[in-house]
């Protein structure tokens, strides 16, 4: 990934995956560029292949391909009520 | 158990309610996210919905009032909260995302033993959608977006080219390169 500051104004030149070939993309003015930093942090992010693994192994439903549903409906669950103890408390 | 029961009749009252006034509505946030990549508990539900027909937008928000607590109660807002059974659950039209026929043809609409049957944003659409609210909210729902890029690489069940045309439609198509310039 390759910044250019050009007077004040910053951009970025990516290869378009798509396109095949490189882009130039305005990133907004120089200072304290917020843009600049998100594509810093994407830049890094990895996901762990062992992760990857455990969950094609554990959560995954082979018959759809997506992840359980018994897993989707207790995430929603502990978060209900987590939910439910935490406005429960505050109202004691 | 009177949680879970309670949890699952507002749930359902939920989508009904919402798919009788928005029926291109798709859930997202956590709970469509959960779908494609490892499970995190969630505090609220959201449906993303065409909040800019303002025509049904009020006459939902004059259906619903009367029944349940909905805030704000006036038109021309990108979130409305709505609580059934003490539940919370969100309406919501990001600024900045296009939320196209072409975006609710490709839902998924998955059944769901308790509720019936939901319509979530594809993984595609999902992954863009929080590329835009990133650019508000920052890095964690780039790490959303990450998550459901890469399992559902993995998962065989990723049009890398969708996604692609799709983030230059919403203008984020330097974030949506640059996640996927690594392979996981």
């Amino acid at each position: 990934m390759k910044f250019q500051r050009v007077n004040d104004y910053l951009y970025v030149t990516l290869w378009d995956k798509q396109y095949k070939r490189p882009r130039r993309f305005y990133l907004g003015k120089s200072t304290n560029n917020k843009l600049a930093e998100l594509l810093n942090v994407a830049e890094q992010l990895r996901v762990d292949p062992e992760e990857i693994r455990d969950y094609l192994e554990r959560q995954m439903d082979p018959a759809t391909r997506l992840t359980r549903t018994d897993l989707v409906v207790l995430a929603l669950l502990l978060g209900a009520k987590a939910w439910q103890q935490n406005t429960d408390s505050t109202a004691h | 158990m009177a949680t879970e029961y309670r949890f699952y009749s507002a749930l359902r009252l939920a989508v009904r309610l919402v798919k009788k006034w928005f029926p291109e509505y798709a859930l997202i946030g956590r709970f469509a996210r959960n779908f494609y990549a490892p499970p995190e508990t969630t505090l609220d539900v959201d449906f993303l919905v065409n909040l800019d027909d303002h025509e049904r937008l009020k006459k939902f928000l004059d259906y619903a009032s009367p029944r349940f607590q909905v805030s704000p109660m006036d038109i021309g807002h990108w979130q409305y909260k709505l609580y059934i059974k003490s539940l919370r659950f969100d309406l919501v039209k990001p600024k900045g995302y296009n939320y196209d026929p072409e975006v609710v043809a490709r839902r998924r609409h998955i059944k769901l033993e308790p509720i019936s049957e939901v319509a979530i944003l594809s993984p595609e659409d999902l992954a863009v959608l929080y590329l835009v609210s990133s650019l508000d909210r920052g890095v964690k729902d780039l790490i959303k977006a990450k998550d459901i890029v890469a399992y559902s690489k993995a998962r065989g069940d990723f049009n890398e080219e969708y996604f692609l045309r799709k983030s230059e439609e919403n203008k984020v198509k330097h974030l949506a390169l640059t996640l996927l310039s690594s392979n996981y």
